[in-house]
């Protein structure tokens, strides 16, 4: 908000007043600091062709700031410092919130935290690649091979399993905590020999974005300069904004950013099952409220991710252990009617009544064939609910400046893919910075990013696409349409081709 | 030599010794093409027209861009073109503006010189890194900056005959650190023509030359293209190489870089292109070849070692593609001594 303000007192053809104003605080300031350190990468090779001012300023200059240490930001430093061809760049991170817990964390017996992520082979095979899936605690991935996928109304079903993915071992994706992977991350950050090592400034806020300053023999005009909580003045040949779906960055370049809310809150939760079902099976079942998600996780636990009303939402998480237990068995397994009258129940006695009597109607094989095993706990102050919502930047990058992530797209979480696509994003602001450094290019040239731009939003427009049809589709219990989306359901089941295409697109091939 | 790299027509290592060859294959008129070159310069001199396809529609097009080159001076540069750059600095930097195109071939014209220099160096001869690079008619400096930025370049000096659009490549320096502080470019206000030419033979003169001297989109808009190609040919050291980027004289090339490019789709601006200014890849090559036969003895001679059309594919750049003898094409030639 700040920073939108900011920028909208400036006039905009009032370059000369900004850019001198900007001076006289640069050197002012210079007057106090030395030139800090030895700097390397292309934009620091310090001589003495600079006057007095500028070179203290060139102490202040970055190759890449990237603003966001959530796993975006992470992972674009750690592929950016991996590769041989951009190792030597000078890089900032800037992050506000304190990595210290993620950078400490390791898995604590029994419990889990509720930011769970499932991983593409995609997004896992890079990973690996830039040396980032060693540092990851295997114990605390669980792979799965298996999803089973229904309408909630009409009962149609629709069953992937590795036979999709073409292969007997493969796996359609592997969950695990946001936390194992930040921490993996930093761990690879912490170890990579990288000179000059990758500036990390955490419990540090990105507080405005200006346009840099001009001096006789240096026109940083280009250059975004970010004014930072702790006082400090940085600047960016190429500012990447890895800031999540408020992004600061993109407020900074002007870029447009649609798309909808869902009117639906995530609720997520960390869920003991009544035995490790070692099946491996992610489950999701499509309500006309919103989809529930149950997806396996080590020690016999499960992740959920149950989208409904923010009504429900609330109503779900202020509800006693025991009766959100039972309200999660009943939502994947009773019908609609039976379904709605428990929501609207408020004492556990009750809930566990109604459901039991219902429940004993349903065959006792179907169990953990067509719909889940009973969840019996959900673990302490593991639930909590995030706002669900579509957004979709025109475009990802501007002079000296590119989106990844949430920032660039924020999707619903049905089909497991937000964080996928911005280690998509990754992957491919890497290739082309790599590609521009070998080049000599500018990495912050319009022309360099639209590779970039070019390359990864087609790919994220389908998938986003995608994805809000099947949520608006799934969404009612109109008559007619849950007629069609049964047939279409159906059809897609019995051809195996288009479920392997399927699988291909969703594992991020 | 790689077999991918010879194109499609006659092997190069036989053209080299056979030029005879490709003469016989698809020329009108086995004539000297060093001599349709300087032929070339005459008629446009003196204003007239040579079309080269003999459709009604070609005369009538050939006849409007004489129109529009008939003044010039004896320079390097004609007064026409400097006035059509010189309009074009403003916009030189703004990759959404007419100068996109431009932008949008450095890739290619980076990769085409730094491939080169790795498939074709001679070891005892060629430097590989450390590279003294001269480009001619740098314009903003679109690709002189990408070079002194590459860590295989020791130095490039960028020279243009334009005053504005060489001051737009001066201030546009300035707003990378790395340019200012690292003292690997200058620029200069000259003519090709006019730059010093080091000593021929003696220890440490030879330094004095370059590695590689480009004429990316520079030969279609000078007068008098072997003057050029002779100077250029004079600044190259032993080994060091010539990289040019031109465009063929043909209905094919009117249609796509004129018609297309400047009239319809205006991606290009209008009056970039002078059709009859354009230059056919045979008469470049047998132009390197004439340089052996002129002056025998002297040892020094020219290998076309790469000769490759490329193609603008809309939303994906510039792309080796298609025939080197109808539209675009770049070609690399190396001096031996
Ligand atoms: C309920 C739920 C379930 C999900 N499940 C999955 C799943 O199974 N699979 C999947 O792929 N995706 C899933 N997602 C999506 C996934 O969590 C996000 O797409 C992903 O975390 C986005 O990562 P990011 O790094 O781009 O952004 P974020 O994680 O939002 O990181 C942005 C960072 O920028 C920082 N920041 C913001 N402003 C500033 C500033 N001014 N100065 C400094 N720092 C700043 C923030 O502190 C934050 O750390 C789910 C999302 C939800 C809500």
């Amino acid at each position: 908000m700040k920073l939108c303000t900011l920028r909208a007192t400036l006039p905009v053809r009032g370059r000369v007043f900004r850019t001198y104003a900007a001076c006289r605080r640069l050197s002012s300031k210079s007057t106090l600091e030395t030139v800090t350190g030895t700097q390397s990468g292309i934009a620091f090779d310090n001589s003495a062709t600079i006057s007095q001012t500028c070179s203290t300023t060139m102490s202040n200059l970055y190759d890449v700031v990237i603003v966001g240490g959530g796993i975006s930001g992470l992972t674009l430093a750690a592929g950016l410092k991996s590769s041989p061809y951009t190792s030597n760049l000078k890089i900032a991170l800037v992050e506000s919130m304190s990595l210290a817990s993620a950078k400490n964390w390791s898995p604590e017996n029994d419990r889990y935290s509720n930011r769970v992520s499932s991983i593409t082979p995609a997004s896992r095979c890079y990973l690996s690649q830039i040396g980032v899936w060693d540092y990851v605690y295997a114990e605390r991935v669980q792979p799965y091979d298996d999803m089973r996928v229904w309408d909630g109304v009409s009962g149609a079903r629709i069953h992937f399993d590795a036979f999709h993915l073409g292969a007997e071992d493969a796996s359609i994706a592997f969950m695990t905590e946001n936390l194992n992977l930040q921490h993996a991350l930093l761990s690879r950050l912490n170890d990579l020999p990288a000179d000059p090592p990758v500036m990390v400034l955490d419990n540090t806020k990105v507080e405005g974005i200006t346009e840099g300053p001009t001096f006789d023999d240096l026109d940083l005009s280009s250059w975004p300069s970010l004014k930072l909580s702790n006082g400090d003045i940085i600047m960016a040949r190429l500012l990447v904004g890895a800031d999540g779906v408020n992004s600061p960055v993109r407020s900074f370049a002007n870029i447009k950013s649609r798309g909808w809310d869902y009117r639906q809150e995530g609720v997520v939760a960390v869920l003991d099952m009544e035995w490790d079902d070692r099946q491996r099976i992610a489950w999701q079942r499509f309500l006309p409220s919103g989809p529930i998600a149950l997806l396996p996780m080590p020690d016999g636990k499960a992740s959920l991710v149950w989208s409904t009303s923010p009504k429900h939402a609330t109503h779900l998480k202020s509800l006693n252990g025991g009766a959100f237990c039972t309200l999660v068995n009943a939502a994947f397994r009773l019908g609609m009617v039976d379904l709605q009258y428990l929501m609207t129940r408020v004492d556990e006695e009750e809930i566990t009544q109604e459901f039991e009597w219902r429940d004993g109607r349903l065959p006792i094989e179907a169990e953990g064939q067509q719909f889940p095993i009973r969840v019996v706990e959900v673990q302490e102050g593991s639930r909590a609910s995030f706002p669900l919502k579509m957004r979709h930047c025109d475009t990802y990058v501007a002079p000296r400046i590119a989106l990844v992530g949430d920032a660039a797209h924020t999707t619903h979480p049905l089909a497991g893919q937000g964080l996928n696509l911005g280690q998509g994003d990754v992957a491919s602001l890497v290739r082309v910075i790599e590609q521009a450094t070998q080049e000599g290019s500018d990495i912050g040239h319009e022309i360099v990013l639209q590779q970039y731009w070019a390359e990864r939003y087609p790919i994220n427009h389908m998938m986003l696409g995608v994805i809000d049809k099947l949520q608006k589709l799934y969404c009612t219990d109109f008559p007619p349409i849950v007629g069609i989306r049964t047939i279409g359901l159906e059809v897609v089941e019995s051809l195996d081709w288009v479920k392997k295409i399927i699988m291909k697109q969703a594992a991020g091939a | 030599m790689p077999k991918s790299d010879i194109g499609q027509h006659a092997p190069l290592v036989a053209t080299a010794i056979r030029p005879s060859t490709i003469f016989n294959c698809n020329m009108q008129n086995p004539r000297s093409i060093g001599k349709i070159l300087r032929l070339r310069e005459f008629n446009l001199a003196k204003s007239k027209q040579r079309p080269f396809d003999t459709s009604k529609f070609m005369v009538a097009a050939v006849h409007h861009v004489f129109r529009q080159t008939r003044a010039y001076t004896n320079s390097t540069f004609s007064a026409d073109e400097l006035l059509h750059f010189n309009a074009l600095a403003s916009t030189w930097w703004d990759t959404n503006g007419p100068s996109r195109l431009l932008h949008k071939m450095n890739p290619l014209r980076i990769s085409f010189i730094f491939d080169t220099i790795d498939r074709y160096s001679i070891k005892s001869l060629s430097r590989e890194s450390g590279l003294k690079m001269l480009d001619v008619g740098c314009g903003g400096g679109i690709l002189t900056e990408s070079l002194a930025r590459n860590p295989r370049v020791a130095s490039v000096t960028g020279i243009d005959m334009s005053e504005e659009v060489l001051s737009v490549a001066q201030q546009h320096k300035k707003q990378d650190p790395a340019l200012v502080s690292g003292g690997k470019l200058q620029y200069k206000l000259c003519s090709l023509l006019d730059l010093p030419i080091a000593q021929e033979a003696g220890e440490g003169q030879i330094e004095e030359r370059y590695d590689g001297v480009t004429l990316f989109e520079v030969l279609e808009h000078v007068p008098s293209p072997s003057a050029i190609l002779q100077a250029a040919t004079e600044r190259v050291r032993p080994g060091g190489w010539i990289f040019i980027s031109t465009v063929n004289r043909t209905a094919v090339a009117y249609l796509t870089t004129i018609l297309m490019g400047e009239k319809v789709l205006n991606i290009v601006p209008e009056g970039t292109h002078t059709w009859s200014k354009y230059i056919n890849e045979r008469e470049l090559r047998e132009w390197f070849y004439e340089q052996k036969t002129n002056v025998p003895g002297s040892g020094e001679h020219w290998d076309i070692v790469r000769s490759e059309g490329c193609i603008y594919v809309p939303f994906v750049g510039w792309k080796f593609a298609g025939p080197r003898d109808v539209g675009n094409y770049f070609l690399a030639a190396r001096r031996l001594q």
